[in-house]
């Protein structure tokens, strides 16, 4: 079932497009990739489906409700985590309970919870500054998850991260979200990222701003030494140029 | 070995020194210029006058401050929410700063009288501005980012304002502030200059008078301990409210 689908987006700015007639969806349980050059538009079609922009044409649907144009339907965690640097890990956590009125007192409570579950019940107290990137990052996405949406928008979440964080990062972030049943969708640079985290592949072309290639990966290992990946990387490298 | 660091405190020690000896050697004459020792004497003679006279200045100076302060707060949440505010009245404030205190503080006596009206509004004038301008770039420095997160949310203005604008603010709201409680004392004893009922700038025009000095310099030095120790309040409010930082 696709729980988020853009259709037939088109955005422009000054007379230039950015982004022309591109239909993208997430189906429940799925993490879907979005690559792309710099410039290619990937951005801009997050915050349409994030409802920050709207569209010049198309539209976006969630569970079959429009909901173009409309911020805070979806969750939305960008390249850096964005923490409040004055506020405890709980408290950054808990701002998208306590943004739809749920009562301070309970809002820690429900954070406590989805921290003890990413492993940062010690950091719950700490204000951002002490953590290190991995951890922070992982309390950004507790907070994205407490916003209540299933479906994810991820803008280079692991981008600010050193390699050995990063790929411990991929393979947490993957068996969240097949736990906690969600979708996501993700915007990287990084074709390992996206092979190692995603079940399909947008491809968006810089040159016309639409979708060039789409594809799904069913490999039996996601180990980046392995034939069938390398083979997978080399094709996906080629339509990304 | 740690480098030493009072060369700040050494050299007024030594230009105190070097006043003492000056006043002392009969150099300059002492009806013109005391000397540190004769100021601290004058300073404890007329301890009970300069001390009224200090509650007065102060409580002109923190009312003038304290409407600076929630004017200021009001104007730059107004700017930042409506764009036209901005547009209309912050050029309005900035050539309102080419304008010295100094100038406008007769006229404020002229329209206000003698009272504790003209001080408090020159008190006023003067710590406004860097309030305003500290609380307004403090709100155009806020990450865009995380403006952005807040709004993806769905969070309203009121909101955004409290979680994120006002405590990303302080670091220059604070700076302001600084400066503002140098100039509020100041600003006070500039409009007591031109007549009043008390205050510090009223004592020292007395004194004037009388060719007094040592006690004018006793006041001069009550005015500048004032600011210090205003300013050094800040700086403690600072530290507690950017703890984080």
């Amino acid at each position: 079932m696709k729980v988020l689908e853009g259709f037939g987006l088109s955005k422009s700015y000054d007379g230039e497009k950015i982004i022309e007639d591109v239909s993208v969806y997430v189906k429940k349980g799925e993490i879907v990739s979005l690559l792309g050059v710099s410039g290619a538009g990937k951005s801009t079609l997050f915050n349409i489906l994030s409802g920050l922009e709207s569209p010049d044409e198309g539209e976006v649907y969630l569970k079959g409700e429009c909901i173009t144009g409309k911020a805070g339907r979806v969750g939305y965690m960008q390249q850096s985590d964005l923490l409040l640097p004055f506020k405890s890990v709980r408290d950054n956590a808990a701002i998208p309970l306590v943004l739809k009125g749920t009562d301070r007192k309970k809002a820690r409570e429900e954070a406590e919870r989805i921290l003890e579950e990413f492993s940062l019940k010690e950091a719950s107290c700490m204000l951002p500054g002490q953590l290190s990137g991995g951890m922070r990052q992982r309390a950004a996405l507790a907070r994205t998850f407490l916003t209540g949406c299933d479906v994810l928008l991820l803008d280079e979440p692991f981008s600010a991260l050193d390699a050995l964080t990063r790929s411990e990062m991929q393979k947490w972030f993957r068996n969240v979200i097949k736990e906690k049943g969600a979708s996501g969708i993700f915007i990287t640079h990084d074709v390992d990222e996206a092979i190692i985290l995603s079940d399909r592949i947008y491809i968006l072309s810089g040159d016309e701003g639409k979708i060039s290639f789409e594809t799904e990966i069913a490999l039996n290992s996601r180990d980046v030494f392995e034939e069938e990946f390398i083979k997978l990387k080399k094709e996906v490298i080629e339509k990304v140029k | 070995m740690k480098a030493f660091k009072y060369w700040d405190k050494v050299l007024i020690l030594f230009i105190l020194i070097l006043w003492q000896v000056v006043g002392m050697l009969g150099i300059v004459p002492s009806f013109m210029l005391p000397t540190p020792s004769d100021v601290i004497m004058a300073l404890f003679k007329d301890w009970r006058l300069i001390g009224e006279s200090t509650l007065i200045s102060l409580y002109e100076a923190m009312l003038g401050m304290g409407i600076a302060l929630i004017f200021s707060f009001v104007c730059a949440i107004l700017m930042d929410r409506f764009k036209i505010f901005y547009n209309m009245f912050y050029p309005v404030c900035v050539i309102s700063q080419t304008v010295p205190a100094i100038a406008i503080a007769p006229l404020l006596v002229l329209w206000f009288g003698f009272g504790i009206t003209p001080k408090v509004l020159l008190v006023f004038v003067t710590c406004f501005f860097p309030l305003l301008v500290g609380l307004v770039s403090g709100f155009e420095g806020c990450d865009k980012n995380i403006l952005r997160l807040y709004k993806s949310m769905g969070a309203g203005y009121l909101r955004t304002l409290f979680d994120v604008k006002l405590p990303f603010a302080m670091e220059s709201f604070f700076a302001g502030l600084r400066i503002s409680a140098s100039y509020a004392v100041v600003g006070a004893v500039i409009a007591e200059w031109l007549g009043g009922e008390g205050g510090l700038g009223v004592y020292m025009t007395r004194v004037r008078k009388g060719f007094q000095f040592d006690r004018m310099f006793a006041a001069i030095i009550v005015i500048s301990l004032l600011s210090l120790f205003l300013v050094r309040i800040v700086d403690v409010l600072k530290k507690r409210v950017l703890r984080w930082k």
